[in-house]
């Protein structure tokens, strides 16, 4: 009993405050992390910086990422282009062989972004080398380096398209009359005659002109009649398939991995004529805000755990040697890595030239 | 409000200023000071933006972007471009039908919200107001589970058994977008004609009746007549929104309902030629003033605007 009564006294309130103290420590201490990391802002497919990889690249680049909606990549291109356009954003992503020209300007001297530091991107080291074309550089100067790639082809029902019939294994889906009315096409003239060009026979779409082009044009306007409707945005799409509304769609990787979440059954076509497959880099404008922080992201989203999680989350595969490595061989394969190693035939989106030809072409196609 | 203070402005800007003045007169001089934070909004909302594209609209585009060097190629490629001329073609043909399907609807109803009485007439324009109290997106959006292929409408037919199967043409087509339209822009109809009509004088439909009239020589004769300002505002507003719309007919237009914004839409968005875009944009905004001012020409800008008889 004497024992007992030496003994500190420990009344209900100081358990309590002992408990609030044990709690309220560590939420303060994370909740004054994240109030110390710098708020950078960034553009690029959504879908970068979803659940899962936001996080990744929040840690390893010390930062707190807010990203702006995204559009499309001319859109992103247009808004740096804009006045005052290269003072927003510290990081973007974006299409290597559609932005390169305008981002880089006519001559030198004329660049909308600045050049990178390599020695603050030390996974860039790790970026595999079939990627060795898809970085923009210019008198010695890297201004992107490869960070993700992906491919668009059509994605399908598959519970009520059967995944094992030849007929899915070609763009024809989208054009022949198997699935006349529960069809959507994308509302992008690149695309749309990138694929059909392809289909068509034409090795080199991209080159199409004149004669060509309007060869491509007459077909579309006559497979339009098979179109239930145009999607503008990945979750546009993906809802379309999702809800039923149509059986198959001109479909990019996001829209895939979108369903996925969704325990979607979802099928992606392995298009005999090549998926149409493009390599998007991450740059930082000229007067980027935060340019060090920006190093640091961009660092981030080429290194090993970006890379493990980015096909899950978002559908993209990683330009990192790391990106096949990490996961199972039948996740890789299923995620469309064959394009590296040749197993999957591809063709790499660019830009056409005279893309206001292809333009005006396609307000033709629809308005047809 | 801000027409009527403009008009009074511009009358007493004729005045001489004299020492004489009178007091009123020297209240409407003083009065003019007043408009100059609506006009330096103008001149900043209105005129600096309009006078951009205009000049953007003579501007050469280029692979890296837009170069200030004139060119009068926009305005030949718009001109000598036959989707073009279509495209704004077809725009008008949506604009004047949305119209005239928004006229059809917002008529009766502003007729009889305006008969109405006490609290009924709160609770009518309660829940006439209700829906846009939420964003033009959202409304437009809204259409989709309800028209869709899985939609409630679809829903409802197959469980009354009058059809089997899910009726596919219920949207994606010309349509629904004047059905999203119509929807959309319903209280911009409805509004001033509803002002004219509850502004009237009953006495004079009842002046009508003691003479004689039947009721819908009444209307014909007396109501019609006298809510036509409210009318002309009503279809110019909805007109021009519609010549501008832009969500709606890409949710739920499908293949065929390409309209002017789209395509000056595209023009920024997906081919990054601001100049094209803006040509479009001046050349579409040309179109639409020649069509406000016939329309204008009847009872004159004023009234148009107001929906009220001077």
């Amino acid at each position: 009993m004497s024992d007992q009564k030496n003994l500190p006294t420990v009344s209900r309130r100081d358990v309590v405050q002992l408990a609030l103290a044990a709690g309220i420590v560590p939420l303060t201490g994370g909740w004054a992390a994240g109030q110390s990391r710098t708020e950078v802002e960034v553009l690029m497919t959504n879908a970068l910086m979803g659940p899962g990889l936001r996080e990744v690249v929040e840690n390893e680049a010390n930062v707190k990422i807010t990203d702006a909606p995204f559009r499309t990549v001319t859109d992103s291109i247009s808004r740096l282009l804009a006045p005052g356009g290269t003072t927003r954003f510290s990081v973007m992503h974006a299409q290597v062989e559609v932005a390169r020209n305008p981002i880089l300007g006519e001559k030198p001297g004329d660049e909308k972004i600045a050049p990178l530091d390599l020695a603050k991107i030390p996974n860039a080291a790790n970026i595999a080398d079939v990627f060795k074309d898809n970085y923009i550089r210019r008198d010695g100067k890297t201004y992107s380096v490869p960070g993700t790639f992906g491919f668009d082809t059509v994605i399908y029902n598959a519970s009520e398209i059967p995944e094992a019939d030849p007929f899915t294994q070609s763009w024809g889906m989208l054009f022949e009359d198997k699935y006349a009315g529960r069809i959507a096409w994308f509302d992008s003239a690149l695309h749309m005659f990138l694929c059909a060009g392809l289909y068509l026979g034409n090795k080199a779409p991209e080159k199409m002109q004149g004669a060509d082009l309007e060869e491509v044009q007459k077909f579309l306007v006559s497979r339009k009649k098979n179109v239930r409707t145009f999607w503008t945005s990945f979750a546009q799409g993906a809802n379309l398939i999702g809800s039923g509304e149509v059986l198959c769609a001109y479909g990019p990787v996001v829209m895939r991995a979108s369903l996925e979440q969704r325990k979607f059954p979802v099928g992606s076509a392995w298009c005999k004529e090549g998926v149409l497959s493009l390599v998007s880099g991450g740059f930082i404008p000229k007067d980027a805000p935060h340019k060090d922080l920006a190093h640091g992201i961009i660092n981030a989203m080429i290194g090993p755990e970006y890379a493990k999680r980015l096909t899950k989350a978002a559908g993209y595969l990683s330009c990192s040697r790391y990106g096949a490595s990490l996961i199972s061989p039948e996740d890789a394969k299923r995620a469309g890595y064959g394009i590296l190693d040749g197993t999957v035939k591809h063709h790499g989106i660019s830009q056409p030239a005279n893309f206001n030809a292809w333009v005006e072409a396609w307000s033709r196609v629809k308005s047809a | 409000m801000l027409l009527e203070y403009y008009s009074t402005y511009r009358n007493t800007r004729k005045l001489p200023f004299v020492a004489g003045q009178s007091a009123p007169q020297r209240r409407a001089s003083r009065g003019g000071w007043l408009l100059a934070p609506a006009m330096a909004w103008l001149f900043l909302f209105t005129i600096v933006p309009v006078a951009m594209m205009l000049v953007l609209s003579f501007w050469t585009s280029t692979a890296y972007g837009i170069k200030a060097e004139f060119t009068l190629d926009n305005y030949r490629t718009i001109f000598g471009e036959p989707v073009y001329l279509s495209t704004f073609a077809r725009t008008l043909r949506i604009a004047a039908v949305t119209t005239a399907l928004t006229l059809v609807v917002a008529y009766p109803v502003a007729l009889i919200v305006s008969r109405a009485r006490g609290g009924w007439k709160a609770i009518a324009l309660l829940f006439i107001f209700l829906p846009f109290w939420t964003s033009y997106v959202v409304r437009s959006f809204l259409w989709l589970p309800m028209l869709g292929r899985n939609g409630l409408i679809n829903f409802l037919l197959i469980k009354l058994g009058i059809v089997t199967r899910p009726v596919d043409w219920l949207i994606y087509n010309e349509g629904a977008v004047y059905v999203g339209l119509v929807y959309a822009y319903m209280l911009f109809m409805f509004l001033p004609i509803y002002q004219s009509l509850d502004k009237q004088d009953r006495k004079l439909e009842e002046a009508a009746s003691d003479l004689g009239a039947t009721p819908a020589r009444t209307f014909w004769r007396v109501i019609l007549p006298l809510s036509l300002p409210g009318v002309f505002s009503g279809c110019t507003m909805v007109f021009m929104f519609a010549c501008g719309a832009y969500v709606t007919p890409q949710l739920l237009g499908g293949a065929s309902s390409l309209m002017a914004s789209n395509v000056i839409g595209s023009q920024f968005q997906i081919s990054n030629n601001w100049a094209l875009g803006s040509a479009l944009s001046i050349t579409l905004m040309v179109i639409v003033l020649f069509c406000f001012m016939l329309g204008s020409s009847r009872l004159g800008l004023l009234q148009v605007l107001s929906g009220s008889r001077r």
